[in-house]
């Protein structure tokens, strides 16, 4: 399980007359998110879901707060173990264009840890999965959008992971691309990882997720199952729960 | 650091980087192809052109009363390749600048003596060839005539002719000569080959991962930053070391070619053991080493600021002339390998293998160079983790542009300047006050100082205005607190202490930089103590605290954070007063001047405390005896390790008396939070 704990993370914006502006991208969320469950984390533009999952990620430190991983019980505070049990797979996250697909998981598999023969099995297992088959010994830049999405989550699943952590993955993705990751995310889920996503299309968090977390100017706004949503606004669905609890004209503002 | 994930790392490194055309053709080609091929060519060249002047057959005219005679003298050239053609014309100077002639000969004989003029045309190669060619024709005729009337005198033509004799024997080796011609060059090549061998991948590994996006996935593995800065430091050095190799090999390579010739010019035709010079390339081997991690980590830290392949490369090429500057001293006859030189990054490495090359070892130097390389190298190294560290620079969209460069209409009013405006003035005065300000001084002394304090003021006060700054807030003009001045006070005569014991110090590292300083100061100032007071402590307490405590530490409190915002801006303020020996000073100085004016948020206090500190040298140089007097230790020409701890804890003492007046109180903070 993911734990977060009242977590901020502060920028500093540069203003007039030189004086420097402290504002909180993310002000102050704690969640938690367990293995076989997906939680969706919805907001605006600049809302601060990047900022949230990137710290979850431990891609960036909060200023305040912390992330825990517990493994069976076991409390893992070290930034690096935790790394090593999540996959973090962002929309702008982009592959080594010059390695093959082969090569790239060879050595994420080998900074995880993994000796060379579990390396190559993983990579094969992986491979039929994702049906990879074709293009795994090309060079990644040489690979069409579609192969490219694969290989990107390919390179979340090597080290096998409890959880997964997706910023906006199916952003600017044709249907048939986006949905074989939303099927993916089905799949892991029933296999017993935990996921938690970022997204702005309603309807696929409606189908998708188990929780839905909306966030505001860095504040979790509401949080709970889409029914619990549902019922506590008096709303038909996620569009029009997002539209009465964030003001979308100031949060695009922001 | 694990080193499992360094190696998975540097192989993913490698392979990336090696698989990027621009690094390979910069590696391979250059080296083994280009340099080879372009010295060769402008050799044959070379040699083709030496060829087709000493076999051309040249074209004169001989325009004067009874050139038949002396036809013969031109045609009959026996032991020469050239030839000359005599051609007859009636007007021989327009028939040379047609070109159908080479060169017109005339000669009088009215003095007696047989005097010729060659006419030729300068602008035109043929014809200055020619015209050297007449000339050797004529003095060998000349010779002949005097061997001729010396013997028709009687005398002994060779002991009149050269009465004196002089042989010289040259006692160094073959070894020494071409080690000592190629010890000028080689160690230029070896630096530059090195960085551009190093620039590709240094770029292609920060500037270029950046670029390409592909950074955030590194961030998403168990790496450490360490890690990660190891992994690419190391395979950049390889890359820099692989690549510099080549070159070697390849100029090798070359000098094999070229090897007769060489051999020849340097020694006469002696021959040159090359087993003689095993040592020193072993050791140069090492120096490759050393050298490697230094510009490697270095041309890291400087593509790591980039956010694009292009960015990067505009940060590099000031870089490039600065190591281009620095191996330049390998050229200079006169600078030896010295406790000092060897503390200069690239010029260590000049000497040292120039050393090497006129076989000078010296296991001291030798350890010493490739220590301060490595050292400067891990600096370089553990800065690029820190660069590495900060999520602005990793996570950052780009800096802003040089604003002056914008259309001015677009430029917001009442704005604060930006750092990047801040550099193109620290520059644009520094050229001026070098240039112009150095001029003014020679020529008008002291009122010449005047002008160039105007420059400092102006410079930064016409940007801000045309940027539409808000000059009240840049140039920090406001009142603030009486207790800022007190605080001031403390600061400035615990900063003199402080700085004498300093410039003590620095004197003794650099001599003679001290003594120039001293005496160029001296010319300027006059005689005359008001203009002088005035000119030396108030102007510069106005202008110069304008532009660095204004101008110049403002914007870049903007950008960067407050302590290095102060050190950069405090040394740029130490660099400015272009003197070794002044640096530390005046940088402590700066650090103290910009402390108050951060503090007390006004440029006023660190007005006075710039006046106090040059109001006091004037003092000294007027009435030294009065000086001595009072306070004796200003005025002493060597001072002692018990008064220089004396005064470095005085000093300290009031500095840190300033500092607690001067910080601003908690009710002001509160206020701001």
């Amino acid at each position: 399980m993911l734990v977060a704990d009242n977590l901020v993370k502060t920028f500093v914006k540069n203003e007039k007359r030189g004086r420097k502006a402290e504002f909180n991208a993310v002000d102050g969320i704690s969640i938690k998110v367990a293995e076989g469950e997906i939680v969706g984390v919805l907001g605006a533009n600049g809302a601060g879901k990047t900022t949230l999952l990137r710290m979850l990620g431990g891609l960036m430190k909060p200023t305040s707060g912390e992330v825990t991983f517990l493994l069976d019980g076991e409390q893992l505070l070290d930034e690096l173990k935790i790394k090593g049990q999540i996959g973090y797979l962002s929309g702008n996250t982009k592959l080594y264009g010059r390695l093959s697909t082969r090569e790239l998981l060879s050595m994420i598999g080998s900074i995880h840890g993994l000796d060379n023969p579990e390396i190559e099995k993983r990579i094969d297992e992986i491979s039929d999965v994702l049906n990879m088959g074709d293009f795994i010994d090309n060079r990644i830049e040489k690979l069409s959008t579609g192969q490219t999405q694969r290989a990107s989550i390919s390179r979340c699943l090597i080290h096998n992971p409890r959880m997964y952590i997706f910023d906006e993955p199916t952003l600017g993705l044709d249907i048939i691309s986006s949905s074989a990751i939303i099927e993916f995310m089905k799949k892991e889920k029933k296999s017993g990882k935990g996921v938690v996503y970022s997204t702005h299309y309603m309807e696929e968090a409606e189908y998708l997720c188990d929780r839905i977390v909306m966030i505001d100017r860095g504040r979790i706004v509401k949080m709970g199952t889409l029914d619990e949503l549902k019922t506590e606004t008096g709303k038909e669905n996620l569009r029009e729960i997002f539209g009465s609890l964030i003001d979308s004209k100031e949060a695009l503002y922001e | 650091m694990n080193s499992r994930v360094i190696k998975s790392l540097y192989k993913k490194e490698m392979l990336d980087v090696l698989r990027d055309k621009k690094t390979v053709v910069m590696m391979l080609v250059v080296p083994l192809v280009l340099y080879p091929l372009v010295m060769i060519l402008s050799l044959q060249l070379m040699t083709g052109i030496t060829k087709s002047i000493t076999t051309s057959t040249y074209r004169i005219c001989l325009d004067f009363e009874g050139s038949g005679e002396y036809e013969e003298l031109f045609r009959n050239l026996s032991d020469k390749e050239y030839s000359f053609e005599i051609i007859d014309c009636d007007n021989p100077i327009s028939a040379m600048e047609k070109e159908e002639v080479d060169a017109v000969i005339k000669m009088d004989l009215t003095s007696g003596m047989e005097c010729f003029e060659v006419l030729y045309l300068s602008s035109v190669n043929k014809s200055s060839y020619c015209a050297d060619m007449v000339s050797d024709t004529l003095q060998a005729y000349s010779l002949e005539l005097t061997k001729k009337r010396l013997e028709n005198a009687g005398l002994d033509v060779e002991n009149t002719l050269n009465p004196v004799k002089v042989k010289f024997s040259d006692r160094s080796t073959n070894e020494e000569t071409a080690g000592s011609m190629l010890g000028t060059i080689i160690p230029f090549m070896l630096v530059m080959s090195l960085l551009m061998g190093t620039m590709y991948p240094a770029i292609d590994t920060t500037a270029g991962e950046k670029e390409r996006g592909t950074l955030e996935t590194m961030l998403t593995l168990p790496v450490t930053n360490k890690e990660l800065i190891t992994s690419k430091f190391l395979a950049v050095g390889t890359i820099g070391i692989v690549s510099a190799v080549l070159n070697i090999i390849s100029m090798a390579g070359v000098g094999a070619y070229m090897y007769g010739m060489v051999a020849s010019v340097v020694t006469n035709g002696g021959k040159i053991r090359l087993s003689k010079f095993l040592p020193a390339i072993l050791v140069g081997i090492l120096c490759i080493f050393a050298f490697a991690v230094f510009i490697s980590a270095i041309s890291m830290c400087v593509c790591a600021l980039a956010k694009s392949y292009k960015e990067a490369n505009n940060y590099l090429t000031p870089l490039t002339l600065v190591v281009m500057f620095a191996s330049f001293i390998g050229f200079i006859p006169n600078v030896t390998l010295s406790t000092n030189t060897a503390i200069i990054p690239v010029a260590n490495i000049c000497l040292l293998v120039r050393d090497l090359l006129a076989f000078k070892y010296d296991i001291g130097m030798i350890a010493l160079v490739l220590f301060v390389n490595v050292a400067y190298g891990v600096v370089s190294v553990m800065l690029l983790a820190r660069i590495y560290n900060s999520e602005a620079i990793i996570f950052g969209d780009g800096s802003g542009g040089i604003q002056i460069f914008e259309k001015r209409v677009n430029i917001k009013k009442g704005t604060y300047p930006q750092v990047q405006d801040a550099w193109l003035v620290i520059i644009i005065t520094a050229m001026l006050v070098i240039y112009a300000g150095g001029a003014m001084q020679m020529k008008a002394g002291l009122y010449g100082l005047l002008a160039t304090q105007l420059i400092i003021f102006a410079v930064p006060f016409g940007f801000a205005c045309y940027t539409k700054k808000d000059i009240r807030a840049t140039f920090k003009l406001k009142g603030c607190s009486p207790k800022y001045f007190v605080a001031a006070v403390f600061l400035i005569i615990g900063g003199i202490m402080v700085g004498m014991v300093t410039s003590e110090l620095s004197a003794y590292l650099f001599k003679s930089s001290a003594v120039d300083a001293a005496e160029s100061m001296n010319d300027i100032i006059g005689d005359r103590f008001l203009p002088a007071l005035l000119i030396i402590a108030l102007a510069p307490a106005l202008c110069e605290e304008l532009m660095f405590r204004g101008y110049v530490l403002g914007s870049m409190t903007a950008k960067y954070k407050m302590n290095s915002a102060v050190l950069v801006s405090a040394a740029i303020f130490g660099l400015y007063h272009m003197s070794a020996s002044k640096f530390l000073t005046t940088t402590i100085l700066g650090v103290l001047l910009c402390y108050i004016a951060v503090q007390s948020g006004s440029i006023l206090p660190g007005m006075l405390m710039h006046f106090i500190n040059n109001a006091l040298s004037c003092i000294v140089m007027f009435y030294p005896e009065k000086v001595s007097k009072l306070l004796p230790i200003i005025v002493k020409d060597r001072v002692s390790i018990s008064d220089m701890l004396l005064l470095t804890a005085a000093g300290i003492m009031l500095i840190l008396a300033g500092v607690r007046i001067g910080k601003k109180t908690s009710v002001v903070n509160n206020e701001k939070v």
